[in-house]
């Protein structure tokens, strides 16, 4: 009884979350070589979010990616923090997540209005083409997240990406200097045109950068101050004609701290 | 749906403990399978506190000793390793409430200095080497039966063979705050017991590092714990809850948890009052102590072996002085070893199980037979 309770709070939990950011937080984003690192996961808004304990079964993906080697991030079900990795320290390393779909349906107006707050202006117009504002929002929602840890020298390896259908890819490793953002959005490996991107800051909620991804699918965030920065971006697609949901979002989050100056 | 209950229960806390035996073939310390296999190897206590000028080092073995001499400790090596160079921090209460503080690059422990024993089997002084310490010419050595000053019932009353050195503190680097320490059993080149803070790979959990040095530790405990959650996520996974009953099993007996993935030394820094777990004191209850922050195994076995109220001090006192450990208990028979063995059950159940499977497959194999023959028949009939 006491497991179906906590099934249930965990899917509530889930059902709530659907339309919050989605998260990798790292119990360090500069390890010790050799340090044990705890990968929190996260779901919130406004970059403060409550702990996602680990759930395999809605766990597609959960992976590091240091030194060129994949190796997966190993925990425990039921337990926050989600993971934990060793860290060699040697180079950048990327954490990557990726979920299992999970349904969702909203009401009409609450739909539309979680669409326009991330920008998903192309589903609103296609809602109503379709005659359908007044129908209920079904949806089947994936999480893709990353988070980078630095190392001691750069990684050419966090400029790829690491395999997710969407994916915030920088152009050269962030963890490196202060700078303005640039990378690309990827949706299955191909530049994404004219998606939402916002950064937010670590513990300062008010500091809240937008742009849009140019035709390339490139994107230029010009972070005003180092920190703890949390990129992120939704994609929404019409789910294929059998599916049970109308349409497929992908939520892909990349957080990183940005050096004041060169952390080496 | 009672006696299924009954049975799936059984069942599963037979089956499981044997299953997963394999993980803690190598425990340590007091309760150990070391001390049935190789007593003598058997390390059941480290102690390490400031006294005036000096450190007091304590490395005790051969836990629930009774007998009297001659005992077989020539084979065996004891070692106190000392890691004086890899940085430990402070600023994590968790840590420091659990383990004295944070290593931040475990995978560089290492012995910066040694301290190595042998003993005659009268447990006088074979011989002891120090290395990457100074004045050593000042190191005060005791070695003897002396009382277990473990406060644990099922050692009280029993005696342990002591290793006691005074190290002046000088014999260290000049301005050395930080220490990290673990102690080690040797036979024959072949480390068999390994010791840091107190009551940690006495846990079934970590058997497995038992035998492997501080600095690959964290790695061995990680490839543990990613088999065993593996293990428990999937019986925690499935609707069943028989199989929910495997994973609750697993859980608090077998699997790494969080704060586990931490290498086994005892830490020891002269910023803070020396108390567990910053260094141990003979006096410290650390089985409270170290329930106090997640493991209360042995906190359970002393209310289960134990009287009302817990004990919580030794039931010999300790020394003020030299040796500091309590007086022997006088010496007495141990008790007599088991004779009855468990080999004739186990092949019992082998061959009943064979036997089954024999006759099954039988059964099966003559039904095909018939039912081919059956077929055949059919066609001629008609």
């Amino acid at each position: 009884m006491r497991s179906l309770a906590f099934a249930a709070a965990v899917l509530l939990a889930t059902a709530r979350a659907q339309a919050h950011d989605f998260w990798i937080e790292p119990s360090t984003f500069h390890p010790a070589p050799g340090a044990m690192v705890s990968v929190g996961l996260r779901v919130g808004q406004n970059f403060i979010g409550d702990p996602v304990p680990r759930l395999s079964a809605f766990i597609a993906a959960f992976s590091v990616r240091q030194n060129d080697k994949d190796r997966d991030v190993v925990g425990s079900d039921h337990i926050d923090p989600a993971g934990f990795l060793p860290v060699d320290g040697n180079a950048t390393a990327t954490i990557s997540y990726a979920s299992t779909g999970a349904y969702i349906e909203l009401p009409p107006g609450e739909f539309e209005d979680y669409l326009r707050v991330y920008g998903l202006d192309d589903v609103i117009a296609s809602r109503a083409a379709r005659g359908e504002r007044n129908k209920l929002g079904r949806e089947r929602f994936y999480r893709y997240a990353k988070a980078l840890i630095t190392g001691r020298d750069p990684s050419a390896g966090v400029t790829k990406p690491v395999g997710l259908a969407y994916e915030i890819v920088p152009n050269d490793d962030p963890t490196r200097r202060f700078a303005p953002f640039r990378g690309h959005v990827l949706y299955h490996g191909e530049p994404l045109a004219n998606a939402l991107v916002v950064a937010l800051l670590h513990g300062r909620p008010s500091v809240n950068l937008e742009t849009h991804s140019d035709p390339q699918g490139a994107i230029t965030l010009p972070l005003p101050c180092p920190g703890i920065w949390l990129i992120k971006s939704v994609h929404m697609v019409r789910a294929s004609f059998f599916a049970s949901e109308d349409w497929d979002s992908f939520w892909a989050s990349l957080t990183v701290e940005i050096p004041n100056q060169n952390p080496s | 749906m009672k006696r299924r209950a009954r049975w799936a229960i059984s069942a599963f806390t037979m089956l499981v403990p044997l299953f997963l035996a394999a993980m803690g073939a190598f425990a340590s310390d007091h309760a150990d399978p070391t001390n049935l296999t190789d007593p003598n190897a058997n390390i059941t206590d480290l102690f390490f506190f400031p006294k005036g000028d000096q450190y007091i080092l304590i490395f005790n073995v051969r836990r629930a000793l009774t007998a009297s001499q001659p005992y077989d400790l020539a084979p065996y090596e004891y070692r106190v390793n000392f890691d004086l160079t890899t940085p430990t921090t402070f600023d994590s209460a968790e840590d420091r409430a659990r383990y004295g503080g944070t290593i931040t690059t475990p995978d560089r422990l290492h012995p910066d200095a040694t301290i190595t024993v042998r003993l005659n089997n009268d447990t006088t002084l074979k011989s002891i080497t120090v290395n990457g310490l100074k004045n050593t010419e000042k190191i005060r050595t005791y070695t003897g039966v002396r009382d277990d000053p473990f406060i644990f019932p099922r050692f009280f009353k029993v005696n342990v063979i002591a290793m006691v050195m005074s190290l002046p503190k000088d014999a260290f680097p000049v301005g050395q705050h930080d220490f990290m320490l673990w102690g080690t059993a040797s036979k024959d080149g072949a480390q068999l017991d390994h010791v840091g803070r107190s009551i940690r790979t006495q846990l079934p959990r970590f058997g497995i590092i038992n035998t492997t040095p501080p600095g690959d530790q964290l790695k061995t405990l990680m490839e543990n714990k990613e088999s065993r959650d593996k293990l428990y996520n999937f019986f925690k996974g499935n609707r069943e809850w028989y199989s929910k009953v495997v994973a609750d099993l697993i859980q608090p007996t077998f699997q790494i948890r969080k704060y586990d993935l931490v290498p086994d030394v005892m830490i020891y820094t002269d910023r803070f009052p020396a108390v567990y777990p910053n260094g141990r004191l003979l006096t410290d209850d650390v089985v409270a102590q170290t329930c106090a922050f997640g493991d209360c195994l042995l906190q359970e076995i002393s209310y289960i072996e134990g009287g009302w109220p817990r004990a919580t001090t030794n039931d010999r006192p300790f020394l003020d002085d030299w040796p500091y450990l309590a007086e022997p208990w006088p010496e007495r028979p141990e008790p007599a070893a088991p004779t009855r063995s468990i080999l004739p059950y186990i092949i019992g159940i082998v061959l009943a199980f064979a036997l089954v499977s024999w006759a099954i497959i039988e059964l099966l194999r003559r039904l095909i037979i018939w039912l081919w023959l059956k077929a055949r028949a059919k066609p001629q009939a008609a």
